[in-house]
């Protein structure tokens, strides 16, 4: 039986190192999961002298930091390792070396060099999130499986905001009365938000197998899709059309709403409308 | 049976929503989640024709906001009636409103005008995880259920921090080597950070129930915390002292250590010791 060491009330570092190995290490998905009072290890014994057992985060070993001065964590030696010995699938590399990078920083205090270090929204994020579970639940063991949920839903994000960023330069960049907009055939709804947080003033997205269409622009009552929506319902009259009543979004299709029929527009048409829309 | 009722794929707001209504509406605590598409509401039915049935984030009526081009979120509709009904403990009033406040900021995709929108730090918030989290567990009611855990949790942090404000402003503020430093004498952790998000240089803490002490310093090189620790274990040889490797941690009791022993100094010893080095 495999185990995996941590100290007691495991902290990001503690519990995304772990969750690392039991999802990337080859045979240890099924390890038990031990808990020793933090800087120890199981039985007081090396930390890296049973095959069987891990210890990280904890016990001075090979996944451990507290003997370096270095900006480390526990997570980002475990990264590290895993991506040396080829244990972590090419299309999961980045996103995971996101996820060590930013467990890193908060486990070298390094949010209070974040703008407005103070700013509520930092206390939203995963690692506060993590200290606030174990606030609610004594049982390492329970906090550990649910923290892990939290790792697995923030890596699945990274990867589709990895997938973004290179899908971004193969869109369709033109000209609209909101200004720089930018024209997608994708799946993936991080292209929407990311291309916004980069500056474009509208963003039409396709989503390719299912039909649906979708444009954004940034919260701004100066922007108004109400003409471009006339002229869609108008191009497409089958096709459901819900302009969102703060008109910065028009929306054919969403997975909060399935019962839509999707528009028969293709991008360069929708885009051909919304360029001679003023 | 009372039901709650949003959106299908919730999102923050919506569940926040649906948190609020069930942490806060006398009787239902044990309500059921329906889901239906965006917009619309339970059996089409009028969305606030039922007194057993809320909508929220959905169906337009009085916990619905897509009727207005406001700055608005479903959350913050139920929360100002939960708050002029006087539901809400008066304990968590200030958690409660800031983040209702968040989800606001969000339902109305304010990231965009965070600093650096684009930065990692955001997408492992509250708002990204979620979709995070729906993309894993692929069942709404199990997505409404997490949530709802997540949220007691960030109840707990913003209160928290909320006391770590307070505790700050109680805190003896002394000038020592390290420059501008406080001394806390409060049972919250979060006080300590807080006070070197704020500026501090060095911080001490003292748990006023198991006497244990944390001093932090910002941390930057000069920052080192040896001269500190030299001098209290020299002072205090039976308590237990542990010098972080990045020499900006120096502990005396800690929730990952509880075969540790409390210092007897008492916290203004502390501070004087620390001023003269």
């Amino acid at each position: 039986m495999k185990t995996l060491v941590t100290h007691i009330r495991p902290d990001l570092d503690a519990l995304a190192s772990s969750w690392l190995i039991r999802r990337y290490m080859p045979g240890w998905s099924e390890a038990r999961m031990a808990f020793v009072p933090a800087g120890k290890t199981l039985d007081n014994k090396g930390p890296d002298a049973d095959a069987d057992i891990i210890h990280v985060d904890t016990g001075r070993g090979n996944f451990d930091h507290h003997q370096f001065k270095a900006k480390l964590s526990a997570t980002l030696i475990v990264f590290n390792y895993l991506n040396e010995h080829k244990h972590i699938p090419t299309n999961d590399i980045a996103a995971l070396k996101r996820l060590a990078d930013f467990a890193n920083i908060i486990d070298n205090f390094g949010e209070v060099d974040f703008p407005s270090p103070d700013a509520d929204v930092y206390d939203l994020s995963l690692g506060t999130l993590i200290d606030g579970v174990a606030m609610n639940e004594s049982d390492d063991s329970k906090l550990a499986s649910y923290s892990y949920i939290l790792l697995d839903a923030a890596a699945s994000l990274l990867k589709k905001k990895v997938e973004a960023e290179q899908e971004l330069p193969r869109g369709i960049t033109f000209d609209s009365a909101m200004g720089k907009s930018l024209g997608l055939s994708t799946t993936n709804e991080e292209t929407v938000k990311l291309a916004q947080k980069k500056g474009y003033q509208l963003v039409v997205r396709k989503d390719p197998d299912r039909g649906f269409v979708r444009l954004k622009t940034p919260p701004n009552p100066a922007y108004d899709l109400t003409p471009i929506y006339n002229k869609l319902k108008e191009a497409d009259p089958d096709a459901d059309w819900f302009l969102h009543s703060s008109l910065n979004m028009l929306l054919n299709g969403s997975s909060k709403n399935p019962n839509v029929t999707p528009s028969k527009l293709q991008l360069n048409e929708i885009i051909d409308i919304v360029k001679n829309t003023r | 049976m009372k039901t709650v009722v949003t959106h299908m794929s919730p999102d923050l707001d919506a569940t926040t929503s649906v948190w609020l209504v069930r942490k806060y509406l006398p009787g239902w605590d044990s309500a059921s989640v329906a889901f239906v598409p965006a917009g619309t509401t339970l059996d089409n039915k009028d969305p606030d024709e039922d007194a057993d049935i809320i909508h929220v984030d959905t169906g337009f009526g009085k916990f619905d906001h897509h009727q207005t081009n406001q700055y608005m979120s479903a959350a913050r509709l139920v929360h100002d009636y939960l708050k002029e009904s006087e539901y809400i403990f008066k304990k968590d009033e200030d958690a409660v409103e800031r983040l209702v406040e968040f989800v606001t900021v969000i339902d109305n995709f304010g990231e965009v005008h965070f600093f650096d929108p684009t930065a990692d730090v955001y997408d492992f918030s509250l708002h990204q995880l979620i979709i995070g989290i729906k993309s894993q567990l692929m069942n709404d009611g199990k997505v409404v259920e997490h949530m709802t855990f997540l949220l007691e949790s960030v109840l707990q942090v913003l209160k928290n921090k909320i006391r770590a404000e307070e505790d700050i402003q109680d805190g003896v503020v002394f000038t020592s080597r390290w420059g501008k430093s406080i001394a806390m004498q409060t049972r919250n952790e979060e006080a300590l950070r807080l006070a070197l998000k704020s500026g501090y240089m060095l911080v001490l803490r003292k748990d006023p129930d198991r006497n244990f002490l944390n001093i932090k310093t910002f941390p930057k090189p000069e920052n080192d915390l040896t001269p500190v620790y030299n001098k209290l274990k020299e002072l205090d040889p039976e308590a237990s002292w542990f010098l972080h490797a990045s020499t900006y941690i120096l502990l005396n009791g800690w929730v990952g250590r509880p075969d540790t022993h409390p210092t007897t100094l008492s916290l203004p010893q502390i501070v004087d010791i620390i001023k003269t080095l």
